[in-house]
């Protein structure tokens, strides 16, 4: 076959024909002769049909751009070739790995990174996880809430109450209960990373009857119970981490957008287990669960919910941090 | 004495008159030769599958394999004349210098537990030794390049390696990055001057003039992307709350009219789409307008570089490349990265002003281990 020929020296090119004769191989054109035997010769490794190289071990070297007369002429004379190279043609196995990945993705964002958010936020020592719940309540206090303006005989009125309900359905749970007022949050409960549950004004006023407050709190208490505050942020770090990391060299401003979509799931896992822990709680108290399908309602009709009224999803379900409405509704009724 | 009798009539033989040559007309200017890739995107992908399927199972261990498979593929690929490139790097020399660099990874991680002090003192540490690096990179990037069985070598010194990659940086930031631009100059001019094919050093002439053009303009730019993007924000914000708290019993409250969430979501997409357009933009203008400065002003012996980049085409190969690749989970890398080496290699020439064939091979020289696993440590990706 044709080639060409680089004594290392200079970069002269000379025009040869290559070939392999009795475990040699040959180089003769014009101005050179050699024969090597197979031994002392190094061949380059397959790129399909990327030129390959001959090299001698005086540093000459034939380029061959037939990269597939090469491959033939290495078969003929039973010379072993670069075998992983050689696999690229093999269509089927290049397939196996495509499928493999893509489903290895799935699974990891499905249930490895949630699995290992778990593992970490079930073993985090309580120290720190007191000190994130400390910062963020002081963050909370400065900048939503003031003071609660419910007597005090209410508060822990209340506060008993829940502590009798929540014994009845998980014996040694305890949640600690704080209450604000809240213009700007309104109507609201909310879970702080340390398991602390805090309560608005604005949603006392709205409670018909303290069974919807006790639903929203045991809600409230199935995040703090399986840990959601936390095991949202070190998923949602890791999902962050994992695509800067595997999209690379793209711009990482490209990552933002997807994580947040793929956080947005996660969240919504998080409200579906909180939701059970609630239905078991009053349940497990004799309350009627679809109360508390009752108050969510009054709650998002007094903030002017977009949409919610005629059972339209009020924002996009893959955008949603929340599941829809109508999902949760359907839970509570069962 | 006989004199030979002049005839007295004859006259001088009448000079004739003949105009003057006209000067040798300029020898033509050579035809420039372009540089070629030749690379396919079937091929490649497979080679890219393979190699990540490699990867994942040997838990990364192959990948300094998969690096050398992948850049043997595009260097044989890139062709001058009638030859293809040829890259030698050796999976070895890169495994160890990758764990070193995560052993030294995880020695810094500890300095962060350690203290301020620590870490502060890593990173100084860090900055003191990376001038060396560069070098150890340089050397080992060229010298496992060949080109028609001559390589490639680095042959600066370690002083100008420290004043280019430490000392300018230095410079920047006392003066506040006013001299950042000269600074980048300085680094290129080093790397473009003390490189060598064989015998045949490169030279180089290039300025820091268009190093500040493009600066500035990316600076305008970025800016102004900065503040569409913001007054947008602003006005989104104004139409349509944003929040959302996790772990409250329910989304809170839009604050004002409701905006139809659908057209919420797509002027989002769309705000993030024109930030992200913005930068890349930029990122390709900069690209291109410094790539073309800096080769344009290199020479390799008496033949001159031509490079032609053009920074609309590569805004919007970026861009196109970037959307392509996160909408399909990463899986068109292997696409892109083969359409951005054909445009980028077709984009530069070479106008020989003899022919190639008597470049003479330099004395064979070992590029020293420490080049070769400190270009391995931090994994530059130095484009040539």
């Amino acid at each position: 076959m044709n080639a060409s020929y680089f004594d290392g020296l200079t970069s002269r090119r000379h025009a040869v024909t290559l070939n392999f004769v009795d475990r040699r191989w040959v180089v003769s054109g014009d101005s050179v002769q050699r024969s090597e035997h197979v031994d002392s010769v190094r061949i380059s490794s397959a790129h399909g049909l990327t030129p390959r190289f001959v090299t001698f071990a005086d540093g000459a070297v034939c380029e061959v751009d037939d990269a597939a007369g090469l491959a033939e002429m290495l078969a003929t004379g039973s010379v072993a070739d670069d075998r992983i190279g050689g696999t690229i043609v093999n269509t089927k196995l290049i397939a196996v790995i495509l499928v493999g990945f893509i489903a290895l993705l799935f699974v990891t964002y499905r249930y490895g990174v949630p699995a290992a958010a778990n593992q970490v936020a079930d073993r985090a020592p309580d120290v720190a996880i007191r000190k994130l719940g400390g910062t963020t309540l002081n963050a909370l206090d400065t900048m939503a809430f003031k003071p609660s303006e419910i007597t005090h005989e209410r508060r822990s009125g209340l506060i008993s109450a829940f502590a009798d309900v929540q014994r009845r359905a998980d014996a040694g749970a305890s949640s600690t209960l704080l209450f604000r007022k809240s213009e700007a949050i309104g109507a609201n409960a909310m879970t702080l990373p340390d398991g602390t549950i805090v309560i608005t004004d604005e949603l006392i006023a709205l409670a018909k009857s303290d069974d919807e407050i006790f639903g929203v709190i045991a809600h409230e208490a199935g995040h703090a119970k399986h840990r959601h505050a936390l095991r949202m942020m070190l998923e949602s770090s890791a999902i962050s981490a994992l695509l800067s990391w595997y999209v690379g060299d793209v711009n990482t401003l490209a990552v933002t957008a997807p994580a947040s979509l793929l956080n947005a799931k996660y969240s919504r896992d998080f409200e579906r287990e909180a939701d059970e822990y609630a239905i078991a709680v009053m349940k497990a108290n004799g309350i009627d669960p679809s109360v508390l399908g009752d108050i969510l309602d009054r709650m998002s009709e007094k903030s002017g919910g977009s949409g919610v009224k005629n059972g339209g999803p009020s924002v996009p379900a893959y955008l949603s941090t929340h599941p829809t409405n109508d999902e949760r509704r359907a839970r509570f009724r069962r | 004495m006989d004199e030979t009798p002049l005839p007295l009539d004859a006259e001088p033989e009448p000079q004739p008159v003949v105009a003057p040559e006209p000067p040798p007309a300029p020898p033509p200017p050579p035809e420039p030769l372009p540089f070629e890739f030749t690379g396919r995107y079937g091929e490649y992908f497979r080679i890219w599958i393979l190699n990540l399927g490699l990867s994942i199972i040997t838990l990364g261990f192959y990948s300094p394999w998969a690096k050398v498979r992948r850049l043997e593929y595009f260097w044989r690929n890139t062709r001058l004349d009638g030859s293809s490139f040829d890259y030698h790097g050796s999976p070895v020399a890169i495994l160890k210098g990758r764990v070193i660099g995560l052993l030294l990874f995880a020695a810094y991680s500890l300095t962060t537990k350690a203290g301020l002090y620590y870490t502060l003192g890593a990173l100084v540490a860090i900055a003191l030794v990376m001038p060396m690096l560069m070098l150890g990179t340089l050397r080992f990037r060229l010298h496992n390049t060949s080109y028609r069985g001559i390589r490639f070598s680095f042959t600066g010194s370690m002083r100008d390696a420290y004043i280019a990659f430490l000392g300018w940086p230095i410079v920047t930031l006392m003066s506040f990055f006013t001299l950042a631009p000269l600074a980048y100059q300085r680094m290129k001019s080093y790397e473009h001057g003390n490189a060598a094919f064989g015998q045949t050093p490169f030279s180089e002439k290039i300025k820091p003039g268009p190093f500040y053009g493009a600066y500035l303009a990316v600076f305008f730019g970025t800016m102004g992307a900065f503040m569409v993007v913001f007054m947008a924000i602003g006005m989104m914000a104004a139409l349509w709350g944003l929040s959302a708290q996790s772990g409250s019993a329910q989304a809170p409250p839009p604050t004002g009219p409701a905006v139809p969430p659908e057209v919420g979501a797509v002027v989002l997409v769309a705000i993030f789409a024109m930030y992200l357009l913005a930068i890349l933009g930029s990122q390709a203008f900069l690209n291109s307008r410094i790539t073309n400065a800096v080769w344009n002003a290199t020479k390799l012996g008496p033949h001159r570089f031509v490079a032609k980049v053009k920074a609309r085409k590569l805004l919007w190969l970026t861009f196109s490349n970037v959307a392509a690749t996160v909408g399909t989970l990463g899986l068109f890398t292997p696409i892109a990265q083969i359409r951005t080496a054909r445009y980028m290699v077709s984009a530069f020439a070479i106008e020989p002003a003899s022919s190639f064939d008597d470049v003479q091979a330099a004395a064979p020289e070992a590029v020293g281990a420490l080049g070769e696993e400190a270009a391995g440590l931090f994994d530059f990706d130095i484009s040539f």
